[in-house]
């Protein structure tokens, strides 16, 4: 596992060719992520339908944002998030570097401030990057995902912390603030079910009445 | 009834507003070797800034107004940020998505991505911030997707931890902790 920058030059994200085969390898992620997806022909039309996706249509700006922002062109790379942040509700800084086959199946209120190598998955309202003390936090305070990370949803990696490869990280994961070996799953803590009592149960009740 | 507020001046509601721009101005510097760009256009100020003219308009008794100036914030930067939440000036919602915020906060508030303050079924006492809602201090940090619920009183530089629901009393300088997870070995893996 590389930092970040070293992780950018080996994907080859200045190169335009590169942003392509980038793309292409997300919607090749989204035709292989389900049975009907397998089942339907690998034809222009299908490729065009994943394409107009939410899913796709915020990676791809987002790919085309961290192009704009490696080539040195900050400020429209900016806006490209802006707009990714305003049309799809997902939040992902230009300065994040993400390997080819991203697959975000609920883009609204994703956040991805940080780098990853391939084939990473994040679940729904997944939340990657730097502590409160950043917004849009600069990368050597971002986590560094290793590959094939997938991110279970209303998970948080917070801080300068490193994930292996091959980790699944499980739903509701509360905080993981801490490194991550490869190839291990991290769970949150099994949750209590308590009884309670009848008693409890109707003053619950007569309370919600009252003050309705 | 409606929830009754101090009438502000459109200079507070100013003030308010520039206090909510320099904190955020603060923060996306922070950690980066150019200054922030188009902070105004930025999500998190956009929210707080249509959050603080519906709560102006709530203030000054016009409420419909209010609830159309919140509905354009839901629909634009998806912030369920209550016309009459009652919050300080230096508020940052760092990921507005998602978040909702009702009850009555210090300043500083820092709210990271699908946090929330809000009222908890059953519990409906008035704590000072209205009817079932919290009342938090000033410099409290939220972490991403945590909650607090109900009728409790939060105090000063207070931070909750990610996916914590908290809906108890917690007194100042704390840190309100979540239960570690568990890390176990892939079988499938090598």
């Amino acid at each position: 596992m590389s930092n970040s920058s070293e992780r950018c030059a080996s994907y080859g994200h200045r190169q335009f060719k590169s942003l392509l085969a980038s793309i292409r390898s997300d919607i090749r992620r989204f035709q292989t992520k389900s049975p009907e997806n397998l089942a339907a022909p690998d034809d222009l039309v299908h490729r065009a339908s994943a394409f107009l996706t939410p899913e796709i249509l915020a990676q791809t700006i987002y790919r085309i944002a961290h192009f704009f922002y490696v080539r040195g062109w900050i400020r429209i790379a900016a806006l490209m998030a802006r707009l990714n942040s305003y049309t799809h509700k997902i939040n992902i800084p230009p300065q994040s570097c993400i390997g080819p086959g991203l697959h975000i199946p609920h883009p609204c209120g994703i956040t991805f401030c940080g780098s990853a190598g391939e084939d990473l998955t994040l679940y729904s309202l997944a939340t990657c990057g730097a502590t409160s003390d950043y917004a849009d936090g600069p990368l050597e305070q971002s986590p560094v995902l290793g590959d094939r990370i997938i991110s279970g949803a209303h998970q948080a990696i917070m801080g300068p912390v490193r994930i292996g490869d091959d980790v699944i990280l499980g739903v509701g994961c509360s905080k993981i603030s801490e490194d991550v070996p490869s190839a291990v799953l991290v769970y949150p803590r099994q949750a209590r079910v308590f009884i309670p009592k009848p008693v409890a149960i109707e003053d619950f009740r007569r309370n919600l009445g009252d003050n309705q | 009834m409606a929830y009754q507020l101090e009438r502000f001046s459109w200079r507070k509601t100013r003030e308010l507003i520039r206090d909510d721009y320099a904190r955020l101005y603060s923060l996306l510097g922070r950690g980066h070797s150019e200054p922030p760009f188009l902070v105004w256009t930025h999500p998190s100020f956009v929210s707080v800034f249509l959050y603080r003219i519906s709560n102006h308009f709530y203030r000054s008794g016009h409420r419909y107004i209010a609830r159309l100036w919140w509905h354009l914030n839901m629909l634009l930067t998806g912030a369920d940020i209550s016309e009459p939440a009652d919050i300080s000036g230096g508020l940052v919602v760092m990921v507005p998505a998602g978040t909702a915020l009702m009850g009555k906060a210090g300043k500083n508030l820092t709210v990271m991505a699908c946090a929330g303050l809000g009222g908890e079924m059953g519990r409906l006492d008035d704590v000072g911030g209205g009817p079932g809602v919290p009342v938090v201090g000033d410099d409290v940090i939220l972490e991403p997707h945590c909650g607090v619920l109900g009728p409790v009183v939060v105090g000063n530089r207070v931070r909750v931890c990610a996916g914590m629901g908290l809906s108890v009393d917690t007194p100042d300088d704390t840190y309100v902790e979540s239960a570690s997870v568990r890390i176990i070995k892939r079988k499938d893996v090598r």
